[in-house]
């Protein structure tokens, strides 16, 4: 490890890694607020549906990470189940690593899981406990495996911090535990890792891949189950997903198990084929590769004949987005592809490497505003005559209250725009969207104001 | 009532429901006007805080951050919260600050009292703004303590602020202190059923006008509505105080100590009991007869009761909510005449010595248990959602947060009417889930 330097900010695979370590900046008060790397780390292991999920810390610790993973699950097993040492006054004073021990014995005798995480807060970083011990300790008592996740909240200024570090926890614990299962030897197994958006996108990725004979082994941080992830050693190639947070296990596991990996999406036509030209790549085969463009093929020209009267309607209609993270430039060549012109891109809280995605999708007269705030954006809105305005979470509200029309593309979606069916329901999507009278209707004053 | 398994003796909780007291410091700021909460934890904190506001009231939220960083642990955090005070003035000139601390702060030993202090002594901020700080630590009470903590705080400042000069009293206005297990919709039903016997009402806070969804003042980084500093003052002049929920009588008391103004607890306004006292009571108080609106509704909720009592009959219900909102929902349901009510509270509360039914403090894991030993409804928050259905047992949602679903601000369920349709919904789930079980 270079000196001086931690090591967590060096990852030989990232094209920034050359410049001088900022770590991450420190949140200046007041500015928009950034996720919790407990929260980052409970949203990419939650998925790990039938092992137990532990936090230890007070009782906010859950609620930040909790509800919103295992919202969207199913409801079998311990999926959906929220486990916390619910640290007390008298436990931060005088520690609560025997509070610990017992919630992990608990939880091994009641609920039998196949594996239990457990998370370190910035509380029990603050009262210096041994979280590594109490975990080992435990493993033995219990014979199941106990893995410590350590990302406290102070650890970072973002949830894909946290995403980062239960990379590590899975790549130092998990990954290379599994085998084979019997009967089941996959020719062509692929893992997908990154982050997108739970159950509904990871199925519509596995079954576009199905289709073309690739079978998905482990989804990390998708739908996943512990025996799954420990066997995730064993594919063929990694593809990241969308979001880099876990490009260092991508590169980890290329460096001990031999695992080349490629960045690829599955959002619009351009973005599916060069995934699956890289799939054919990595895979060398003539026969798969012969398959996967014949696959393309039928597919875009499904699409081009499905979509021609979406496409006429929104040709030269102009939108502008007002997200975070991925949603930023995920769905860029998308909507693009559309017909739709991008006026601008307004975002709080993207990283360096978010900022030049938008940049590469981008065919030129769009407005990019890092660091721009809800006035600003509202005021590029109108200057630039949009049609619509795309938005990830709380940014919803900023048109909503200005009755501007909007899509908020992360929250409440529950629909997959992954995959070619992914095309045809954001298409559909944006359409219905434009044409809803609501637009109108609050625009026009009361009677008695008139 | 039996106060028993204590959560100490788990050594975790399993599928906890508490919400922590920093959301309803948080809350409580959005019912006065033009109000700035700034969150003193790790940025994560106020991400999660905001967010789940937002998602159950389908509303922005207004909400800043101090940021502590690994730095700030070492170094202190003085100058961090300096800065996010001037910022926050600058930036959107607030009429009302309040710095609140978290776990977080409590354990590294910040002083917030005399950060606000010498924020104010360097000359920062303007006399128009008050400033106040709170430290709300998620390690205990949970969001009806920290709701009713804020509203406190911010009557004490008003108190200080306004000299202690004795006011002459107006015969009718009175102060409003609702609970936080009334929604905004219950807000304005009270305020117009007080408003219908002549009086003005001054609601602390008053989410009615913040949190119920409108598009008044477009997008602002501020509070969207609620009860402006500037009339706040006002209630040192009324003549009475109303809290709803035994967790708004500590403000009351202090507005009786500091004016003069008697303040009268009512648990819970649902019910035909409730009803009839405080009706009664504001008769009395205004001199002025029970309009025919509210007698009708009077009416009505006899007849739906008449029409209901087959329903309710013999049915089981349990309950996961706050102490205030389960005292409230067990006197009514005590009323309906069902065979039993058993709760489960997150955390103690003098309130549930008064609770009509069986209540232990603990989780979610608990409330399971009592859905397998039999029982006809569940109700509680979102969070509980998903063990009734592993249960089997028909959900109602209610209390906080309640995602996924459209109007829960809205709802009503105090006075006559909101008692009516709270009758309406519960016995429609009894319904449904009979007839589901008889499929």
């Amino acid at each position: 490890m270079p000196r001086g330097k931690n090591a967590l900010f060096v990852e030989p695979d990232c094209e920034h890694n050359g410049q001088e370590k900022k770590g991450c900046v420190r949140p200046g008060p007041g500015e928009v607020s950034r996720g919790c790397p407990v929260a980052g780390s409970l949203a990419a292991l939650l998925p790990i549906r039938d092992a137990a999920h532990l936090v230890h810390g007070t009782s906010a610790c859950l609620e930040s990470g909790w509800l919103e993973p295992a919202d969207r699950g199913h409801h079998g097993g311990l999926a959906g189940y929220g486990f916390s040492t619910y640290l007390n006054d008298r436990d931060m004073a005088l520690g609560g690593e025997g509070k610990l021990l017992k919630a992990i014995g608990y939880i091994a005798e009641n609920y039998k899981p196949p594996a239990i995480f457990v998370y370190a807060t910035c509380i029990t970083v603050l009262s210096m406990e041994d979280l590594d011990a109490v975990c080992s300790e435990a493993e033995t008592a219990w014979n199941i495996p106990v893995i410590p996740v350590h990302s406290p909240g102070f650890s970072g200024s973002s949830g894909n911090m946290g995403r980062r570090l239960a990379g590590e926890a899975l790549m130092d614990r998990v990954i290379g535990q599994g085998v084979e299962e019997p009967g089941h030897p996959g020719t062509y197994d692929i893992n997908l890792i990154g982050e997108y958006e739970g159950g509904e996108e990871g199925a519509d990725m596995e079954a576009l891949l199905a289709k073309t004979g690739i079978r998905v082994l482990s989804q990390i941080t998708g739908e996943n189950s512990y025996s799954r992830v420990s066997r995730a050693h064993l594919a063929k190639v990694n593809m990241v997903v969308c979001s880099r947070a876990m490009i260092t296990l991508a590169r980890r596991m290329k460096d001990r198990y031999d695992i080349p990996y490629f960045e690829g999406s599955f959002y619009g036509e351009r973005e599916i084929r060069f995934t699956i030209r890289q799939l054919a790549f990595h895979f060398g085969d003539a026969e798969l590769e012969k398959k996967l463009y014949r696959y393309i093929r039928k597919e875009e020209e499904r699409l081009r004949s499905e979509l021609a009267n979406v496409r006429r309607e929104l040709k030269g209609k102009s939108v502008v987005l007002y997200t975070d993270g991925t949603e930023s430039w995920r769905y860029l060549t998308l909507l693009q592809e559309l017909g739709l012109k991008i006026a601008a891109v307004g975002t709080n809280r993207n990283t360096q490497e978010d900022m030049s995605r938008i940049r590469e999708r981008l065919e030129g007269g769009t407005v990019i505003l890092n660091e721009c705030g809800d006035g600003k954006i509202l005021q590029t809105f109108r200057e630039r005559r949009g049609d619509l305005m795309l938005v990830s979470g709380r940014n919803e509200y900023v048109p909503l209250k200005e009755r501007i029309p909007f899509l908020n593309l992360a929250r409440d979606r529950h629909r997959s725009y992954a995959g070619y069916a992914g095309v045809r329901r954001l298409a559909g999507d944006i359409l219905d969207t434009l044409e809803q009278p609501v637009w109108k209707l609050s625009g026009k004053s009361a009677p008695w104001e008139r | 009532m039996s106060l028993t398994g204590e959560m100490n003796v788990k050594p975790l909780s399993v599928n906890p429901f508490r919400v922590s007291q920093a959301i309803g410091g948080v809350l409580a700021l959005q019912g006065f006007f033009r109000s700035l909460p700034i969150l003193y934890g790790a940025h994560g904190c106020v991400d999660a805080v905001g967010q789940l506001i937002s998602q159950h009231f389908r509303e922005p939220v207004a909400l800043q951050n101090v940021a502590i960083h690994d730095s700030n642990l070492i170094f202190g955090g003085t100058q961090s919260s300096q800065e996010a005070l001037e910022l926050a003035l600058k930036q959107f000139k607030p009429d009302l600050i309040a710095l609140i601390g978290t776990s977080l702060t409590e354990m590294v030993g910040e002083d917030l009292e005399s950060d606000v202090r010498q924020f104010l002594s360097s000359g920062g901020g303007d006399a128009e703004t008050l400033v106040l700080s709170l430290q709300l630590p998620d390690y205990e009470g949970s969001l009806e303590t920290g709701y009713a903590r804020m509203t406190e705080a911010v009557v004490e400042a008003v108190i200080r602020r306004s000299g202690g000069a004795a006011r002459k009293k107006r015969r009718n206005r009175v102060n409003l202190l609702p609970g936080p297990h009334l929604t905004p919709g219950d807000v304005m039903e009270l305020k117009e059923i007080i408003s219908s016997f002549g009086l003005e009402v001054l609601a602390l806070p008053d989410l009615s006008s913040s949190l119920c969804g409108h598009l008044l003042v477009g997008s602002t980084g501020l509070s969207r509505g609620g009860m402006p500093l500037d009339y706040l003052d006002k209630m040192l002049t009324s003549s009475c105080t109303i809290a709803v929920g035994g967790s708004m009588e500590r403000a009351g008391r202090k507005i009786e100590a500091a004016a003069g103004i008697p303040c009268h607890v009512f648990p819970g306004l649902t019910g035909l009991a409730a009803c009839d006292e405080f009706f009664d009571f504001l008769r009395r108080l205004s001199r002025t007869e029970v309009q025919v609106k509210h007698r009708w509704q009077r009416q009505i909720l006899l007849d739906s009761m008449l029409d209901a009592q087959s329903v309710f009959r013999g049915k089981e219900i349990i309950a996961a909510l706050e102490p205030d909102h389960l005292l409230s929902l067990s006197e009514w349901l005590e009323e309906v005449g069902i065979r039993s009510f058993r709760a489960i509270s997150p955390c103690t509360s003098p309130v549930l010595a008064n609770f009509r039914g069986e209540c232990r403090i603990g989780d979610l894991e608990d409330m399971e248990e009592m859905a397998s030993s039999g029982a006809d409804l569940w109700i509680g928050s979102s969070y509980g959602e998903q063990g009734a259905q592993r249960r089997g047992t028909a959900f109602l949602p209610m209390g906080f947060p309640v995602l996924g679903r459209l109007g829960t601000p809205l709802v009503v369920s105090v006075g006559y009417g909101g008692t009516t349709d709270l009758l309406g919904r519960i016995g429609n789930a009894l319904l449904q889930a009979e007839r589901r079980t008889g499929e």
